[in-house]
């Protein structure tokens, strides 16, 4: 048998070298094709001059993504990053590969570019390709570009005008900026939009036309720092009966967030950083629901604690996981008669207090999230309280003890931002002896939404000393530097966008665990 | 006897023939899952097996083939790990991460070859795979790089070539 086997590899050898073999160049084109989507497009637009058959293979490129790393030349990245393409040269190279492209079933089309040289003369506009004057709106580049993905029944879509830079907040929301730049409304009429499934719109102001017929097959619909009115949004949402994931971040106008069609479909929904914003509404009826997690994220002035138990959204039976994201400087009265959470099992909520100003707040508060949230499983309570306040010391008063509340269903508690302030020692000993079942609560002073201190010893004295069970885990500090982690968590499990990969992976890289001391 | 699984031959087109579990290379291969739909009428009442000619793949190409499709698609070998579950626990590499890691990494010719036979073959998974490891060899290198690996004779003329440059101007 051994003799056969080595026998018939000596054939298909031999034969090797008499039959033709199949050499890279004698794959179909489309094929080819394939191959080289997997490269960036300047690599793939090189191998054109190979040979006569290779001067078209790159048009069938499949995965254009159009930013400073992909339209530079040469593969050295200085330490300045990829270096700096000016708004002509992008221009006219993304131009240049889209007029040789064969424009056939793109997969993923993604442009990232920023256009400095107008933004800083305050208005957006992008030359026009051959006259140089803006005579017509509808012949800029960005809208080329889109006619374009349009055209060829792109899949995913991502126009971000910022470059993918860094939005900031303080700067860019609160003063108003230049104007961003417009879409015409007549680019989404198109039939071909019933391809996209994902769209992912960055800087820029969009309308609708008037004979929107809706994006057929969208599942997954991005917005950041978009300019479009709330009614657009509604008048969006009502058509894409499809869509799974819905963000909306940096969102200047919009004041409330209305859902006035069941989205049957919705699983995900994220708000994250809207000054203005005031009400959320979803309508569905909660036989068909099933938004399963939501995040949202608010700015300073919303007072979190109120919102949770009053204006929040009470038709929203499956929410299984929440995420809040909140800043809170006063102290609220809280009602007597809450909207009580039946399905939540996952609660993490952020609260960022920064500044100079003292603090009124009292974190104590919180535990009355124990109350609306019968059954919770997980809690996560992500501080970061940069004020002048000293660690907890006992000359400091007596702690506070809340009437005790049985909570039959929490078993992991995290808590992060820990500086030892006596209302934070207050609430992770309310919740120690409130939770039956508790089997696992991580004290951490890592800042895991901003950088952090060191304030390990207050755990382990106040908290760890009250714990019988041995059940607390107090984490000595380190930095932190990522971006709050359940934006990518969210994409990562809606999963079907390229993006969403992108981003949990870096997600995982970020979320290095502290190291842990476990005290008995 | 429900448990006994029912098996397809494969012929490759040097005219081995490889056995492999019917359940299995239906969930791989669509050209196999429907060469097996069209033959399975006249199948039924005859108890002898399948054998499916494959006339483009050689022996050698089908055997690593098959070996990629029993680690991928076998539901007994691959339980629990749901492909499309993007989000997975930090530091959890996919299971089968190094074995597609070691699977293409093979000479040229004998990639190209599995190129085109997850081709031919429907397999999008391996097709996928294959296609990103031949884009990986060309990734980084000088056009002469290219040519030399691959073997492609440069047919342009001077004019043609220098034209062609100019119109890429760009991305060199």
């Amino acid at each position: 048998m051994k003799k056969n086997s080595e026998q018939r590899f000596h054939g298909t050898i031999a034969k090797r070298r008499t039959v033709p073999k199949v050499s890279l160049s004698n794959l179909p084109r489309d094929i080819l094709s394939q191959i080289l989507s997997q490269l960036p497009i300047n690599d793939a637009v090189r191998t054109s001059v190979l040979s006569r058959e290779w001067k078209y293979v790159w048009r069938g490129h499949t995965n254009l993504t159009f930013d400073s790393a992909t339209l530079r030349k040469h593969y050295s990245k200085t330490s300045f990053g990829y270096g700096f393409i000016n708004d002509e040269e992008f221009i006219t190279r993304v131009d240049t590969v889209l007029g040789h492209h064969s424009g056939v079933e793109i997969e993923h089309m993604e442009v990232k570019h920023r256009n400095w040289a107008s933004r800083s003369r305050g208005k957006i506009s992008f030359p026009t390709q051959n006259t140089g004057i803006e005579t017509s709106t509808t012949n800029q580049s960005p809208d080329r570009w889109i006619n374009f993905a349009i055209r060829s029944k792109t899949k995913e879509l991502i126009i971000d005008l910022n470059g993918g830079f860094k939005l900031s907040l303080s700067r860019g929301i609160h003063n108003i900026r230049e104007e961003p730049y417009s879409l015409p409304s007549q680019l989404f009429s198109a039939d071909n939009v019933s391809y996209l499934q994902c769209l992912e719109l960055t800087s820029l102001s969009l309308q609708l036309p008037a004979d929107f017929n809706g994006f057929l097959n969208l599942r997954n619909l991005t917005l950041v720092d978009v300019s479009i009115t709330d009614k657009y949004v509604q008048y969006m949402l009502t058509k894409c009966n499809h869509l799974e994931f819905f963000e909306v971040s940096y969102y200047r106008m919009i004041t409330s967030l209305w859902m006035p069609h069941p989205l049957n479909q919705l699983k995900h929904l994220v708000v994250d950083k809207c000054p203005l914003h005031r009400v959320i509404e979803v309508n569905c009826s909660p036989t068909i629901l099933e938004l399963k997690n939501i995040c949202f994220k608010f700015m300073p002035c919303n007072a979190i604690l109120d919102y949770m138990v009053t204006g929040f959204p009470s038709t929203l039976p499956s929410l299984n996981t929440l995420t809040l994201h909140c800043a809170q400087w006063k102290r609220i009265i809280l009602p007597g008669n809450p909207f009580i959470f039946t399905h939540l099992r996952h609660l993490k909520l952020e609260l960022v207090l920064y500044g100079k100003k003292k603090r009124k707040a009292d974190v104590l508060d919180y535990a009355y999230l124990l109350e609306v949230a019968p059954f919770i499983e997980k809690l996560e309570l992500l501080m970061w309280l940069q004020c002048p306040r000293r660690p907890y010391r006992k000359e400091d008063g007596e702690l506070r003890i809340r009437p005790r509340h049985q909570h039959a269903h929490l078993k992991s508690v995290h808590i992060s931002g820990f500086f030892g302030h006596k209302d934070q020692v207050e609430l992770a000993l309310h919740i120690l002896c409130s939770s039956i079942i508790l089997e696992k609560m991580e004290i951490s002073p890592r800042v895991e939404i901003g950088n952090g201190m060191h304030c390990h010893r207050v755990a382990t004295e106040f908290v760890c000393k009250a714990n019988q069970r041995n059940i607390i885990n107090a984490g000595k500090a380190s930095f932190s530097w990522g971006p709050p982690l359940d934006r990518g968590y969210a994409r990562g499990v809606h999963g079907t966008s390229r993006l969403g990969g992108k981003l949990s992976r870096m997600h995982k890289c970020r979320r290095v665990k502290p190291s842990k001391t476990r005290k008995k | 006897m429900a448990s006994e699984k029912k098996v397809v031959f494969l012929r490759s087109s040097d005219g081995e023939a490889f056995e492999v579990s019917e359940e299995v290379i239906s969930a791989a291969s669509v050209t196999i899952k429907g060469m097996i739909d069209e033959e399975s009428p006249s199948r039924a009442d005859t108890a002898a097996t399948t054998t499916l000619a494959i006339p483009n793949v050689t022996a050698a190409t089908l055997s690593r083939v098959l070996h990629y499709v029993n680690k991928h698609f076998d539901a007994a070998a691959v339980v629990g790990r749901p492909d499309d579950y993007i989000f997975c626990a930090p530091g959890d590499e996919h299971p089968l991460a190094r074995f597609d890691d070691d699977f293409v990494d093979v000479d040229n010719d004998t990639l190209i070859d599995l190129v085109h036979a997850a081709e031919y073959l429907h397999i999008k998974k391996l097709f996928d795979l294959t296609c990103k490891a031949v884009a990986d060899k060309l990734k980084g290198r000088t056009i002469d790089q290219i040519r030399e690996t691959f073997g492609i004779v440069n047919d342009y003329t001077v004019e043609e070539e220098v034209e062609v440059y100019r119109e890429n101007s760009w991305a060199f």
